[in-house]
């Protein structure tokens, strides 16, 4: 039931060997039932067996390694592999998650968990929003910069945001071009330049040294995210002197500015705190270090005046679940659900898609912008609502331009841009099942991919996702003589005759049936190739007659598994960085608060904001000694 | 200034960090060049990747010695038969499933320049030093830009992209160490303005100007900032300054010299102008890498043609399926025809390079004479996704310590023994490399 992918944290307490004997009864049997068969007894694929990891105790330093890396396969679904007919249930899974990090990593299930400090380099789009609200400058950096090389499933997970030479020398380029905007008329940069005027002002026109240093500390301050030391201050006047000495005022100005943007303060978010408090053995964020956690997280920016205002007074800890209210109606709450919308359901490559026009009649790729930015206007709706979560998959809201609006065949209601719609019963618009941008990813060119789309639900929906395919595989022979006249179900079922594929398709086909009767660019249908749609399918035990029952067993039987999925998402994306084992503690903890009945999304991101992960470090080893 | 010159103390030396990559260093042997006049032309080498296999009938020779019988593909080079030699029988053992499963893209380009077995997760990375990295870090110091990575198309992201694997191996060539890889640059105009200054504007001049005088109480300025930084955090996240460090070191080194002055003269294109087609894109990487040979503004580049499991689809000759899914042709003639004609048209690009480099003269001596192009795909057939039987063509005479104009077979030569043999043409030997087992003999 897990959606993202836990990291082991390695540096944890051994227990006694006296686990020992329910290791043998609770874990180590499941593991001989599914894995020994292909890892034991002298059989070793991969080059690897249980038999010599085993010889070694449970908790010794140099079999976690291996212990770490079965936990890995078993909760990533990448074992046992696709073709093998034995497969453990979710819960058999869970069982030997739990067994591994209760007997060998000794984990805790009384404590929540945080990560340590965390030095996170501002990732590019972040960066981009900090840049123009800092210097109000109108340059468009994001061009200029080298794509992230982000891994896993949101491309601001601080661990692979490195900064590579080229980076480092854009860095440099736009800290130039920036301060110059703000300096000189040539650049004709209105914005950045009355921040420079003022900044010119503030300075006293360098006639006095305490005026320079407190305007450039009061920018340094803005963009550092925190207070500045009484050293940085100092730090920060120098080089102003220093500057002072070959140059005027202004140039020596423009200088500093460059300075201070290209400081390991400013391209990393720090933390360091100001204040330390200790609880359970946990430090608790400052109001500084929370507000730029928060602020990055609900508008990918920086904190704007009010949080810092908040945080001057140490009152933002009191005000946490208005201040997220507040920070989601506002419309920079759109930067995160760009941000976070299309990397969660894995549209954010819509462009690359190219469904044929010539049988989805009407269909112009120019829609595929437009669909993005419909799903994302339908997110931020649906998160700020205060509706219950159910409505993500029950609305038949949505957001649609005059384009779109011809193509779906709706009168358009708005004056322009993109208008909030209601749309008819008979187009049976429900939530996100039915957004046009989902059911394209997951259609081919020509034609809708049950496999896809059931991929696409155990995967983005319910954290269930099945083991990867065997390497190569036959595809469907599409288009041949005796596939001719068949609907695609039809070829599908025939193609799972092949034994190897049927138990994961028997997970993934049946939801995706359930899904046909819209077609490969999102418009509902009732016949394919001429015949009428056979929706009728059962999936787990579950019967589906109708896409309606579809959307009912995600609303019921499997909330728990849908809130659970969003949770570790959105956690992972808030905190940057890959939810550890320990993080499951809280993970369930936020589910049980916001599965009830009339919870609401932002139920979800509040009870985020509060918990342990996102309000607390751990402490270095030298402050915990101290 | 304080603390300047302390930036080249902090932190490891490249022989330290080395020690922990899968290559084994010798000491470089570049200081001789610059005592002896007669070899003044220092080599100059390049890694061009393709994707998705090729038809490896109408591609690999069919005979073997200096009188080999031109294949199909490999036509646009004839007129060059006497400066390139086809080397076949390679083998990528680190390519293949083993375990793995699926993701034969992700695993081709991957480890197409590291030869090492890259780790399936979409969570964490882990690949390993790529040969022009090795070379970049014993030698990359004697130009103004220690490598240059470029690529025909911005990649991904994040999320997954081959069966399970990080975006980030299919959108790398290059990678400087285990999880850092270095992206590649896409856009003319940007790479440009990083490796040159045009040697007659006025406005360049000026701000260099500028820049170099604050550049050192600027750079004690960012030194102090991190240090002080550095004292406040954990073990993991000092690793991230240390970059940042590495970053500062090289900024002041890049202080002390110029950057290289293109003139006018020696435009052949518009870089300013962003290419519309395929074919032109390509081919305007190609000059930039070209020019920064001709003014000696680096001497190791890698550029990513097209990315692994590429789906590019060619309506200018007539194709509209994808390059990738096309490569799965289960043997259909028609597809099998399609996929001939794309070989040939990254065969084009490639002779459309070599022949640059062949016109091209920098002291008295053509740059294909002083080069090393290596171009293939770390598939062979792309049907079944085979990492055996790889065959590249290495061009160019590496100052004459390559004999080009031939085809040999290595049966089941490790890839990597090929960039054995490369670096020390290089003049940056290593004693081995990735699953390497020795050199290749005679190239």
């Amino acid at each position: 039931m897990l959606c993202v992918k836990y990291i082991l944290c390695l540096s944890l307490i051994i227990l006694p060997s006296i686990v020992t004997a329910e290791f043998e009864s609770k874990t180590k049997s499941l593991l001989e039932k599914y894995c020994y068969d292909c890892h034991s007894d002298g059989v070793d694929k991969g080059n690897f067996e249980f038999d010599q990891i085993l010889k070694k105790p449970l908790t010794s330093a140099e079999t976690k390694k291996y212990w770490h890396k079965i936990w890995d396969v078993i909760e990533e679904h990448q074992m046992p592999p696709a073709d093998k007919k034995k497969q453990p249930t979710e819960a058999e899974r869970e069982a030997m998650m739990v067994g591994l990090e209760t007997y060998v990593f000794s984990v805790d299930r009384d404590k929540e968990y945080a990560a340590p400090i965390l030095l996170s380099r501002l990732s590019n789009s972040q960066y981009a929003n900090t840049i123009k609200q800092l210097t109000g400058t109108r340059l468009n950096v994001s061009q200029l910069l080298p794509l992230d090389p982000a891994s896993g499933s949101f491309s601001n997970i601080s661990a692979t945001l490195n900064i590579s030479p080229m980076l480092f020398e854009r860095y440099q380029t736009i800290a130039q071009n920036v301060s110059e905007a703000m300096f000189l008329k040539e650049a004709k940069d209105g914005g950045a330049l009355k921040r420079g005027k003022a900044l010119l002002k503030e300075s006293g026109d360098g006639q006095d040294n305490k005026k320079v240093q407190s305007a450039l500390s009061k920018f340094a301050a803005a963009a550092y995210r925190r207070p500045l030391t009484s050293k940085e201050q100092i730090d920060i006047s120098s080089i102003y002197k220093s500057f002072r000495q070959i140059q005027p005022h202004k140039e020596s100005m423009m200088a500093s500015i460059r300075s201070i943007l290209i400081s390991p303060n400013f391209l990393f978010r720090t933390e360091l705190l100001r204040t330390k408090k200790v609880e359970n053995g946990l430090i608790l964020l400052d109001d500084y270090a929370l507000a730029s956690r928060l602020s990055y997280f609900l508008w990918n920016s920086p904190p704007d005046k009010r949080l810092k205002m908040l945080a001057d007074k140490g009152k933002l800890h009191a005000n946490i679940e208005s201040e997220v209210k507040r920070l989601m109606k506002h419309k920079n709450f759109s930067y995160m659900v760009k941000s976070f919308g299309p990397q969660w359901l894995g549209i954010q490559y819509l462009d690359n898609n190219k469904p044929s026009k010539k049988i989805f009649k009407g269909f112009n790729t120019e829609f595929l912008p437009k669909m993005l930015n419909e799903t994302v206007s339908f997110l931020r709706y649906t998160f700020q609502s205060n509706g219950p979560i159910n409505e993500i998959f029950s609305s038949n809201t949505t957001f649609i331009d005059p384009n779109l609006a011809k193509f779906y065949g709706v009168p358009y209601v708005g004056k322009k841009g993109y208008a909030k719609t209601e749309m008819p019963k008979e187009h049976n618009r429900r939530g996100i099942l039915t957004q046009p941008s989902v059911l394209i990813v997951t259609s081919d060119p020509d034609r809708t991919s049950p496999v896809k789309r059931g991929m696409w639900i155990l995967e983005n929906l319910l954290g269930m996702p099945p083991p990867p395919a065997p390497a190569n595989v036959g595809g469907i022979e599409e288009g041949s003589e005796e596939n001719k006249n068949l609907t695609f179900r039809q070829q599908l079922e025939k193609h799972r005759g092949n034994k190897a594929c049927a138990s994961c398709h028997a997970m993934m086909d049946p939801l995706g049936f359930a899904m046909e009767n819209f077609d490969g660019v999102g418009k509902w249908r009732t016949t394919d190739h001429g015949k009428p749609l056979d929706i009728k399918t059962n999936w787990r035990g579950d019967k589906i007659d109708t896409f309606d029952d579809l959307y009912q067993l995600l609303t019921t039987k499997y909330k728990d598994e849908f809130v659970s999925c969003f949770t570790e998402k959105l956690m992972t994306y808030a905190l940057g960085r890959g939810l550890e084992i320990e993080d499951r503690i809280s993970v369930m903890k936020i589910v049980k608060q916001t599965t009830k009945k009339d919870a609401s999304f932002q139920d979800i991101f509040i009870a985020l904001v509060k918990s342990t992960p996102f309000q607390y470090r751990t402490m270095e080893r030298e402050e915990a000694s101290k | 200034m304080r603390n300047f010159h302390n930036l080249l103390r902090t932190t490891t030396n490249r022989r330290t960090f080395l020690k922990g990559s899968s290559a084994t260093l010798l000491l470089p042997q570049m200081a001789s060049i610059a005592g002896d006049k007669a070899v003044i032309n220092p080599t100059r080498m390049t890694f061009l990747h393709v994707p998705n296999g090729m038809i490896m009938d109408k591609y690999k020779p069919k005979s073997y010695g200096e009188n080999y019988e031109m294949a199909q593909t490999l036509k646009p080079l004839e007129s060059l038969r006497k400066d390139f030699q086809v080397i076949s029988g390679l083998h990528n053992k680190n390519g293949e499933s083993n375990g793995d499963g699926g993701g034969d893209h992700a695993r081709a380009q991957g480890n197409f320049l590291t030869a090492v077995r890259i780790l399936k997760s979409t969570k964490r990375v882990s690949n390993g030093i790529s040969v022009d990295q090795v070379a970049a870090q014993a030698a990359g110091h004697q130009t103004y830009l220690p490598s240059l990575e470029l690529s025909s198309r911005k990649g991904r992201l994040s999320g997954a992209c081959d069966s399970g694997y990080s975006c980030m191996y299919q959108f790398n060539l290059s990678w400087k160490n285990a999880k850092e890889p270095l992206v590649p640059e896409s856009n003319a105009q940007l790479a440009f303005n990083r490796l040159f200054t045009l040697a007659d504007s006025n406005k360049a001049r000026a701000q260099q100007k500028m820049i170099a005088a604050t550049e050192k109480s600027m750079l004690d300025f960012m030194q102090e900032s991190a240090k002080s930084l550095k004292k406040n955090i954990g073990k993991e996240d000092s690793e991230k300054l240390d970059q940042y460090f590495t970053n500062l070191r090289e900024m002041e080194r890049k202080a002390q010299r110029q950057k290289p002055k293109v003139k006018m003269s020696q435009m052949t294109r518009d870089f300013t102008n962003q290419p519309q087609s395929y074919p032109e894109k390509i081919e305007a990487l190609m000059d930039l890498m070209v020019l920064a040979w001709e003014v000696d503004a680096t001497r190791i580049c890698s550029m990513i043609v097209a990315d692994g499991g590429s789906n590019q689809s060619f309506p200018e000759l007539g194709i509209n399926g994808g390059h990738h899914t096309l490569s799965h042709h289960r043997g259909k003639k028609d597809i099998v025809a399609q996929l001939e004609k794309i070989d040939l048209f990254y065969m084009n690009r490639l002779a459309y390079f070599l022949k640059k480099l062949n016109d091209r003269k920098v002291n008295g001596q053509s740059l294909l004479q002083q080069s090393m192009v290596m171009y293939g795909s770390g598939i062979s057939n792309g049907n079944s996704h085979s990492h055996k039987n790889l065959s590249m063509v290495l061009a160019g005479h590496a100052n004459g310590k390559l004999t080009p104009g031939t085809h040999r077979e290595y049966k089941k030569a490790p890839l990597a023994n090929l960039y054995v043999s490369m670096l020390e043409k290089f003049g940056t030997p290593v004693k081995s490399f990735a699953d390497s087992t020795g050199k290749l003999e005679r190239i």
